[in-house]
């Protein structure tokens, strides 16, 4: 009889997760206050995957009214992340998974055989490498792509300042003397901060930005985990933003509770501080929703004790549970549906693409995997009023997967804007580096506010 | 052995598989073999389950999950040795065969929807479903093991009175 119980149960729950799917309006859990529906536990969580094919010769994704796309640089190897010097050389860095994640479950077999071929397309095998493009005169031709710094460590962000070049590896930022015009650099790096890298590294992405003034340094560094099943120790100055002096190399942690929180960007013109963050998987196909946040000083986010605020997560066991965290975890600002794989994030303060976009954020979606039905796959914009975010977020470029969601092209991860107000996308999957303009033909946008 | 045979009733009375004793003996070894690793990496994979409760030590956690791999791909391995012991007549003899089967084949399905439970991350992994059903798979497997051994010990004595 118990075990009739049980498996009814078990079979109940499973078949209650499925059947919600199709029914829930994902725009609830865009916005502020989105609509958080129960937690589930599955005997196998619900996934969809779209294996990488790349773009066939004069494919593109498909843009907003008054856009146009153009690949500006492609046959990269993993583009992940994309960044524009002052001179408006633009950085093209390729990495991918350190791979020290060993096998410590059963359930990590099934999940690399279901997950196979989601992340790569056919072409070049990723590289931890930074290739600069230049493109001088602005057309969208680069002059010349040549490779900066190669055989990283899994880098992810960068930031230059002062003729010198910040990478962050995985395992730590590590700065590079680099003049303005460079091609290559020769020299060695020197490690500025350690990060924590491998072993496991579940979230190795670490991102940088530099402070306003320029002096300090700030890392996002994402969970080991999905919810704590690699114990606690594991998690030491993890899902965190971290400070870090450019001076000294000293660091502290700057927020906490971020379970993997990347692209962090000052809103332009003040000290706000903006992540976008991944949340939890396995809850839900619409359970935890990603989101993008002003990040405090000193402020705790929820994970792993809570999600959206003081949403307990009863995975945590309850020796290990903090009320005393749950009651002061900051409910983020902005929600971006449940497992869109946000990435990405940049601010629009330039004035070639459409008034509409000034002010407001630009952020690359990954897509997800732990739901059937695809989402994210997309770079949407979030409209901001008076430095906060403000309306529905808009989706600027799509068509990264293929009808049906049976492949992907592409898959967008960072976003920046280049020295002519171009919007640039990382395509790791499509393994291009985008560019986005005014449509020909469209009226010119206002100037950019000096 | 064989004045029993006839007042048995046989699970297929149109096939009379022929006998083999050489591959019979060879089955029977393997099933005998086999079958004893799905009934302690189980048991284990319930003691490991109650001291992860007791600890949230993740090791703990971690064994219980390949035990119950583990105890899944021997006893299927069993299951197989175990038909063809069937099969080939060699534990025919043994009257309490049905309750041995039953249980087993229910005990394995109870460890393969474990092993799903246990594949979820954190506490909900093992509390409270998944330590429930590592006792009932354990139940299961005792069960059906004592009330194999009970009829076929009672059915000898009913021969052994009879002769």
């Amino acid at each position: 009889m118990t075990a009739r119980l049980l498996l009814t149960a078990a079979l109940a729950a499973s078949l209650a997760a499925c059947g919600g799917e199709s029914n829930f309006d994902d725009n609830s859990q865009v916005g502020p206050d989105p609509v958080l529906p129960a937690p589930q536990n599955y005997l196998f969580p619900p996934m969809g995957i779209s294996p990488g094919i790349g773009w066939k010769k004069g494919e593109v994704p498909t843009v907003a009214a008054g856009l146009q796309i153009k690949p500006l640089a492609t046959g990269l190897a993993h583009p992940r992340f994309v960044y524009t010097l002052p001179n408006g050389d633009i950085l093209a860095v390729q990495g991918d998974s350190p791979g020290t994640e060993a096998v410590f479950r059963p359930k990590q077999f099934a999940f690399n055989f279901v997950r196979k071929g989601a992340g790569s397309a056919p072409g070049p095998k990723p590289a931890s490498r930074i290739t600069l493009i230049r493109d001088a005169n602005g057309d969208g031709v680069p002059e010349g792509v040549t490779t900066l710094l190669d055989r990283l460590n899994s880098p992810f962000g960068v930031a230059w300042i002062d003729n010198i070049l910040y990478v962050a590896n995985t395992d730590g930022v590590v700065m590079y003397p680099m003049p303005l015009g460079s091609t290559q650099i020769t020299g060695p790096g020197k490690q500025l901060t350690p990060l924590p890298g491998p072993p496991i590294d579940h979230h190795w992405t670490k991102s940088l930005v530099l402070s306003p003034d320029g002096q300090r340094l700030y890392a996002t560094v994402g969970s080991n985990s999905n919810i704590l099943e690699h114990g606690l120790e594991a998690e030491k100055d993890r899902a965190a933003v971290w400070e870090i002096d450019r001076a000294t190399g000293r660091h502290r942690l700057f927020a906490t509770g971020l379970r993997n929180a990347n692209s962090p960007s000052f809103y332009p013109g003040t000290n706000d501080l903006y992540v976008v963050v991944n949340e939890r998987d396995e809850m839900g196909t619409h359970l935890v929703p990603d989101y993008m946040t002003r990040v405090k000083d000193g402020g705790f986010y929820g994970w792993p004790y809570s999600y959206w605020g003081q949403h307990v997560d009863e995975r945590v066991p309850p020796m290990w549970r903090r009320p005393d965290l749950v009651a002061q975890a900051i409910k983020p600002d902005y929600a971006l549906g449940s497992h869109p794989a946000a990435l990405g994030l940049t601010f629009y303060n330039a004035g070639l693409l459409p008034a509409h976009y000034r002010g407001g954020a630009f952020i690359g979606e990954h897509g997800s995997w732990n739901r059937y039905k695809p989402y994210g796959y997309k770079v949407v914009f979030v409209p901001f009023v008076n430095g906060r975010p403000s309306g529905k977020a808009e989706d600027v470029v799509s068509g990264f997967l293929t009808a049906g969601a049976k492949n992907a092209r592409g898959r967008p991860v960072g976003v920046a804007v280049d020295r002519t107000g171009a919007l640039l996308i990382a395509d790791d999957v499509g393994n291009t580096i985008w560019r986005v303009t005014p449509a020909a033909g469209a009226p010119p946008a206002s100037p950019a506010p000096s | 052995m064989t004045e029993y045979v006839e007042d048995q009733p046989t699970l297929e009375p149109d096939f009379e598989p022929a006998r083999d004793p050489a591959r019979s003996g060879l089955a029977t070894g393997l099933h005998r073999f086999l079958g004893g690793f799905p009934t302690a990496f189980f048991s284990f994979a319930l003691v490991t389950d109650f001291v992860y409760t007791q600890s949230a030590e993740l090791q703990w956690q971690y064994f219980s999950m390949w035990l119950i791999t583990a105890a899944l791909i021997m006893g299927g391995l069993a299951v197989l040795a175990g038909i063809v012991d069937w099969a080939t007549g060699g534990a025919r003899g043994r009257s309490g065969f049905g309750w041995h089967f039953g249980l087993t084949i229910l005990a394995l399905l109870v460890g393969l929807l474990n092993a799903f439970v246990h594949s979820r991350d954190g506490w909900v992994a093992v509390v409270p479903q998944g330590i429930l059903l590592s006792l009932l798979t354990v139940i299961l497997l005792y069960a059906g093991g004592f009330l194999a051994a009970l009829f076929d010990r009672s059915r000898t004595h009913d021969v052994e009175l009879r002769a």
